[in-house]
């Protein structure tokens, strides 16, 4: 049901559900003046750093939002209603970050951008003190850049960009136990690259 | 690591996630307070999530939200436009089956018939450069920059480019367009049916083909885009966007939202503040460093001239007339003409059909002469010969009076165009008196051109704003006295009255309003003019009977803001002549304008 145009206000958080979602997509397919604002005003910050996260990149990060909701004011007549409009807004943002990383060899460009420390024969034994010396950004570029797609997009979504488990399993169109075991062999993976993890390496 | 270790792991990950937690949690938890390891792991888990966190906010740069919105915000704007515009139908209605049948049967006849057309219309057509001066660049679609050369062909996609003191000339099939320095221009369409030309930065003239009634020529640029068909005009970016025109008609469409507006034959579209206004056109416009002598004969009449030498820089001469250096590109009334080039001793002439509306290249070579090489002149006129088919050789000499007066006449055309062209550049950067100056030297040097007439009016109009009110008067008088039916004498009569007020020359003045009010009876200034005339007839006349009508239709014409001291002066007028409107009068002055330095006087006379 079509919902009052007073009560559509950005500032009125998202959290009507579905149908505040709905009336907000009608207004925009109405061409009303300033529904596109609304959705830019309330989506566009969580977006920005979904993006970010994924890119690493602040320049790539604005590109991939502007593309975002150019394909998104083009196409709002195949949002179905069936999920939140933030939801299929995380979808359209995924295949496009797909595809510029696809188009890109983002991998060279990070190492090359990037300067990474050579690996230390030295070791210390305390995990607290690795995790410190591997904050450098550019290890943590570095050990994500390792991770498979999937499991580096679930654990950033979650933990960079501050996504909810079932908010990342439907933006990536899967089980919530599916993106729970991915964060978990994501982290798993991170520590063990940055030789942070205590229950392995010889360390005991 | 223990079974027990793993638990607590998956259970520290299940709260840091917000899952279902095990039914086990006290011992999970009495685990992970005993153990040294899930402790370490716990502060590895943390200290990773920060590091990430830390990541994300690394990319993140201040202002990234509106900036991006910013871009964002013709899309949004298209996207209204788009969706705001009602154009679905209800779903569909078996009764409109038969309906269908007819019209899909139409559609795929008229598809039968159109395809070929279509076809033919996107075919492409030739475009080559024409002619060019300094360093100039064609990028091709790919992008690689490539130096270049006359008689290259273009192709849709292509970026040419022109850079400080360098022109060229593109010929698009029968259009000619001229690009002027630091120019910027992509081909985005070179079909039989449309040509398409963005112009991304700079000046282009457009001399398209009146003949090619099948083509349309659309220039798109950043304020709007140009649609044109058998004109000469210029489009240029400069000063937020203008658009000239000299012969024919061009439609305007703004990008601004509002309707399109027409250009036509001597009228200017500039933007003056937020919007575009159309305007007279002071300067018939000059392809760029091309003579262009007559261009303000019809167009029908004009054929044009490609002229090129072997070496080049050959001084060129059309009827005895210098033309300027080889290579160059000349419009030229149709007819018979005599030409003659002159390179370091050796030359090379004869005579050829100019016509109308078709373009003749010609071909000299102009090598120094050697014992086993035929006569120059013979080698380029069999050149031209089998090139052209046109060259004749037998025609009488035109009567060099009538010839001499023609040519003096268009030397001194092309001559003022360029004068005035340069004025207006420094029009442009605001250097009024170095305008004034050329202007000056214009109607000194060359009185008897069309340009001058304009140029009087110039000078009044900078005379003016510069604070020389007798030499202002006195353009103005000139200006009126050379057109006074053009289409700024309306205009230089009413700032005559003004300045004849401003210098007292009441006398004058009153002559001077009562022929603008007789010649000019619909004419948007009037309320001013009554204005000047209340004044004249309060002040010097002392006559508050004749001024007050005056004022009343003078404010009546700008009902909330009108003039402060008008309003004032029908009050004061009111108090002079003991008027029972004194009061309501006095009451709205002081109501629209109660931070006048009248106000103590208005409330001192409206007391009770």
């Amino acid at each position: 049901m079509r919902q009052p145009a007073e009560h559509l206000r950005p500032d009125a958080e998202p959290a009507s559900g579905l149908a505040f979602d709905q009336a907000l997509v009608a207004r925009c397919l109405r061409g009303e003046v300033g529904a596109f604002d609304d959705l830019y005003r309330l989506h566009a910050p969580k977006l920005l750093r979904a993006c970010a996260s994924l890119l690493g990149d602040a320049s790539e990060a604005e590109d991939a939002l502007q593309l975002t909701f150019e394909y998104a004011c083009a196409h709002l007549d195949r949002f179905r209603g069936e999920s939140r409009l933030s939801t299929w807004l995380y979808g359209v943002a995924l295949r496009i970050i797909l595809n510029q990383r696809r188009s890109r060899s983002r991998r060279q460009r990070l190492r090359d951008a990037v300067s990474v420390e050579a690996p230390q024969k030295r070791r210390p034994t305390d995990p607290e003190q690795k995790i410190v010396r591997h904050q450098a950004l550019g290890e943590v570029a570095h050990a994500l850049e390792k991770l498979q797609d999937n499991k580096r997009t679930a654990f950033m979504l979650h933990v960079g960009a501050g996504l909810k488990l079932q908010e990342v399993a439907q933006a990536m169109n899967a089980s919530v136990q599916t993106t729970f075991a991915r964060i978990k062999s994501a982290r798993a993976a991170l520590l063990s690259t940055l030789d942070a993890d205590p229950t392995k390496g010889g360390q005991r | 690591m223990n079974t027990l270790c793993e638990r607590t792991q998956a259970w520290l990950e299940a709260v840091q996630s917000e899952q279902e937690l095990p039914a086990d949690v006290d011992t999970l938890q009495a685990h992970l307070q005993s153990c040294e390891r899930c402790q370490a792991w716990q502060q590895a888990s943390q200290r990773l999530d920060l590091a990430v966190e830390r990541y994300t906010e690394q990319a993140l740069r201040e202002g990234a939200v509106a900036r991006v919105r910013a871009r964002l915000e013709p899309e949004f704007r298209r996207q209204s436009e788009r969706l705001a515009t009602p154009q679905r139908l209800s779903w569909f209605d078996w009764r409109w089956l038969s309906g269908l049948g007819v019209a899909a049967a139409a559609a795929a006849a008229a598809l039968m018939l159109y395809l070929p057309m279509l076809r033919e219309g996107r075919e492409p057509v030739a475009g080559w450069v024409l002619l060019r001066e300094g360093q100039v660049a064609v990028r091709q679609g790919a992008g690689t920059s490539a130096a270049h050369q006359e008689e290259r062909m273009l192709s849709s996609g292509d970026t040419i480019e022109t850079s400080d003191h360098s022109d060229m000339v593109l010929a698009l099939a029968s259009d000619r367009v001229a690009l002027a320095g630091n120019t910027r221009v992509q081909l985005q369409k070179l079909t039989r049916r449309e040509v398409v030309l963005q112009l991304k930065s700079g000046t282009v003239v457009i001399d398209a083909d009146p003949k090619a009634h099948q083509r349309r020529l659309r220039i798109e640029a950043e304020f709007g885009e140009v649609v044109v068909q058998g004109t000469l005009l210029s489009v240029s970016h400069a000063q937020g966007g203008s658009v000239s025109v000299t012969h024919g008609q061009v439609e305007v469409r703004l990008h601004d939202g509002s309707r399109p507006m027409r250009v036509g034959a001597g009228e200017r579209l500039r933007r003056e503040g937020s919007r575009f206004i159309v305007e007279p056109a002071l300067t018939p416009l000059v392809m760029p460093w091309t003579p262009a002598p007559d261009v303000t004969a019809p167009v029908e009449a004009l054929g044009w001239l490609v002229v090129t030498s072997e070496p080049v820089a050959a001084q060129f001469e059309i009827n005895g007339q210098p033309v300027g250096l080889t290579p160059l590109y000349v419009r030229w009334p149709a007819g018979h003409v005599s030409y003659r080039a002159v390179l370091e001793g050796q030359s090379d002439s004869g005579e050829l059909e100019v016509i109308a509306g078709q373009g003749t290249h010609l071909t000299l070579q102009l090598s120094q002469p050697s014992a086993a090489e035929p006569d120059t002149h013979v080698t380029a006129r069999s050149a031209l010969s089998s090139r052209l088919g046109k060259l004749r050789t037998d025609a009488a000499a035109p009567d060099c009076r009538t010839l001499a007066e023609r040519n003096m006449r268009l030397n001194q055309t092309a001559q003022a165009s360029r004068w005035v062209e340069a004025a207006e550049c420094y029009l442009a950067e605001r250097q009024e008196r170095q305008a004034l100056k050329l202007y000056q030297r214009l109607t000194k040097e060359l009185p008897r051109t069309e340009s001058a007439a304009n140029a009087w009016f110039e000078i009044g109009r900078l005379s003016e704003s510069l604070g020389n009110a007798s030499e202002a008067r006195a353009a103005f008088s000139h200006y009126l006295r050379a057109r006074p039916e053009g289409t700024l004498a309306g205009d230089a009569l009413f700032r005559l009255c003004r300045l004849n007020v401003s210098e007292k020359r009441f006398g004058e003045a009153r002559r001077c309003l009562s022929q603008y009010r007789r010649d000019y009876p619909g004419a948007s200034r009037l309320s001013e003019v009554a204005l000047i005339e209340a004044k004249i007839a309060k002040e010097v006349d002392e006559d508050c009977r004749a001024a007050l009508p005056l004022l009343e239709q003078y404010l009546a014409s700008r009902p909330s803001q009108g003039s402060e001291e008008a309003a004032f002066m029908r009050v004061d007028c009111l108090h002079t002549l003991a008027s029972p409107a004194l009061r309501e009068r006095g009451a709205e002055f002081l109501t629209h304008y109660p931070h006048s330095k009248y106000v103590d006087k208005v409330r001192a006379w409206i007391a009770p």
